[in-house]
């Protein structure tokens, strides 16, 4: 009798917990249903009152105006080009500095570590004026080179390979020196292959913020053939304001949106491991 | 740019007496404080109820993180449409449950809360997954014990969770207040300070002293200042937690 109690309590418990994680899915799920449902919707559909909840058909041609009012594909494709190679860049440069922070001895490693967490904990506000003035002194603003060059020294992808490669044992590299391999062989046969799930995490991590990045973009370009696909769309967002716009505007955020999140479903199995490394700092 | 020249402390003191500046400060900081704390509040519940061995939890982890890797333009730009007093769809919803419909972004008294709004429906899915990897970390023994002692559930989470997830909160909340002091793209996009400077946070603060009236070397020093009051804020915090600010429920952790 008493057993039988606590089961109908733990599954009105559970029940009860269910009710509350999908209506939280639901709230976080309904402004993306919402952006594209708008999209699809004509000017007439958007003013109507009260509103009208989905298209009658389907407003493909809003995402074909997108390309007409702003220079989208090249945004897309600029993008594309300085997000692949900083993510590429990115991990590599920082799987050899982690690597030489956790497995090489030299004099000044600790004071190299210990910069790159002073360099974890500033924030960016703090490095992006002095950025700037870099990038200017250098003749740099308008390029690719702006936008790919500040993206390859992450410390955050420094400290979360090196965490990763300490727990390497010593006896591997070891094993190679024995062999006769350089540091750069070991490092490229021995200790990367072993990296690959922490890698992976940082290359998710940096495609992310390099993708999504707004601040800096919009500080180092201003012609618009140089702008990345969140400049573009920010720009999309100054030609009308009125509400008979925001089939094309929502258009465009689709489809800004949509690389990043078929992305993370791909990678869905491989992100689980980031938030592992996200926590394990503490 | 002109070619710089030495001002001393000239950019200090004027940034010191600009009553815009302190108002940017106490803006940023109201904003920092309130949108991470419930952000934290809310992920840790939510980080709770999917540790609790649930079937099928996989799938709300998956569609809470979502917004967090989503871009900051588009986050702004569908929100700002949604937020429209006249046909948008948050003023539809709360018509349906009686309420009179807000101004929200358009109005200096809102502003800044539907920002906050939006920013705890940005992150939440985030701090979610930081706190749920703290609770695994947890051995169950200690719970199969407390319940052993016959501890309630409450007791359970004040006297085991809430201690050994300390050093995960302190991590989120120092990060979280990193970011939070941060907030710009929203800004840009969608009320550029406005109305009536209640959102002129102090990145916007400081992006438009140096790009738009290109005051770069004052723009500089209020960064600067930012740091050094940030710096102080995040200090405060650590020690506030480590000497057991999160004991209020009774005994020292």
């Amino acid at each position: 009798m008493d057993r039988k109690h606590d089961k109908a309590v733990k599954s009105l418990k559970n029940l009860l917990l269910y009710f509350v994680l999908v209506f939280v899915a639901i709230a976080f799920v309904f402004p993306f249903a919402w952006m594209i449902l708008s999209s699809l919707k004509t000017p007439q559909e958007l003013l109507r009152l009260p509103i009208q909840w989905f298209p009658k058909r389907l407003m493909i041609s809003n995402y074909l105006q997108v390309f007409q009012y702003v220079p989208f594909l090249r945004g897309l494709l600029n993008s594309s080009l300085i997000t692949f190679t900083s993510v590429l860049g990115a991990t590599l440069i920082s799987a050899l500095g982690a690597y030489s922070l956790a497995k090489l001895r030299f004099k000044g490693r600790s004071l190299l570590f210990n910069i790159v967490l002073v360099a974890l904990m500033v924030p960016s506000f703090i490095t992006l004026l002095p950025l700037y003035a870099l990038i200017y002194k250098l003749g740099w603003l308008n390029t690719y080179l702006a936008l790919i060059v500040p993206y390859l020294g992450s410390a955050y992808s420094i400290f979360l390979l090196r965490q990763y490669i300490i727990t390497i044992p010593d006896n591997l590299c070891d094993a190679g020196r024995l062999d006769g391999a350089n540091e750069f062989k070991i490092f490229w046969r021995v200790i990367l292959p072993l990296t690959k799930p922490a890698l992976v995490v940082v290359a998710f991590w940096n495609f992310f913020n390099i993708w999504n990045d707004f601040l800096w973009p919009l500080l180092v370009l201003n012609s618009p053939n140089m702008f990345t696909v969140q400049l573009v769309l920010s720009g999309l967002q100054g030609y009308e304001s009125g509400v008979n716009f925001e089939g094309i505007l929502m258009a465009g955020s689709v489809m800004s949106v949509l690389p990043t999140l078929v992305v993370y479903l791909l990678g869905q199995s491989q992100m689980k491991k980031l938030y592992g490394l996200g926590g394990a700092k503490g | 740019m002109t070619p710089p020249k030495f001002v001393g402390i000239e950019n200090y003191i004027l940034a010191l007496k600009d009553p815009l500046f302190y108002h940017s400060l106490l803006i940023t900081f109201e904003f920092a404080f309130l949108s991470q704390l419930i952000t934290m509040i809310i992920g840790l519940s939510l980080a709770l109820a999917a540790n609790s061995g649930l079937r099928g939890k996989g799938i709300f982890r998956i569609v809470y993180f979502l917004p967090v890797v989503t871009s900051s333009v588009a986050i702004s730009l569908m929100w700002a449409y949604m937020f429209d007093p006249i046909y948008g769809v948050l003023n539809s919803f709360i018509k349906l449950f009686g309420f009179a419909p807000q101004p929200w972004i358009f109005s200096s008294k809102e502003a800044l809360l539907s920002i906050i709004v939006m920013t705890v429906w940005q992150w939440a899915g985030y701090h979610m997954f930081i706190f749920l990897s703290g609770l695994q970390a947890i051995p169950d023994e200690y719970y199969k014990a407390a319940v052993i002692d016959s501890a309630g559930p409450i007791k359970r989470f004040f006297k085991i969770t809430l201690p050994l997830l300390k050093p995960t909160i302190l991590f989120v909340f120092v990060l979280a207040t990193i970011g939070g002091l941060q907030i710009f793209t929203p800004i840009y996009i969608m009320t550029s300070g406005g109305p009536n400077y209640s959102t002129y946070t102090l990145m916007y603060y400081i992006y438009q002293q140096a790009f738009h009236f290109l005051k770069f070397g004052y723009a500089d020093a209020v960064a600067v200042l930012f740091l050094a009051v940030t710096g102080a804020i995040i200090g405060v915090e650590a020690i506030w937690l480590r000497k057991g600010g999160l004991t209020y429920y009774g005994q020292k952790a």
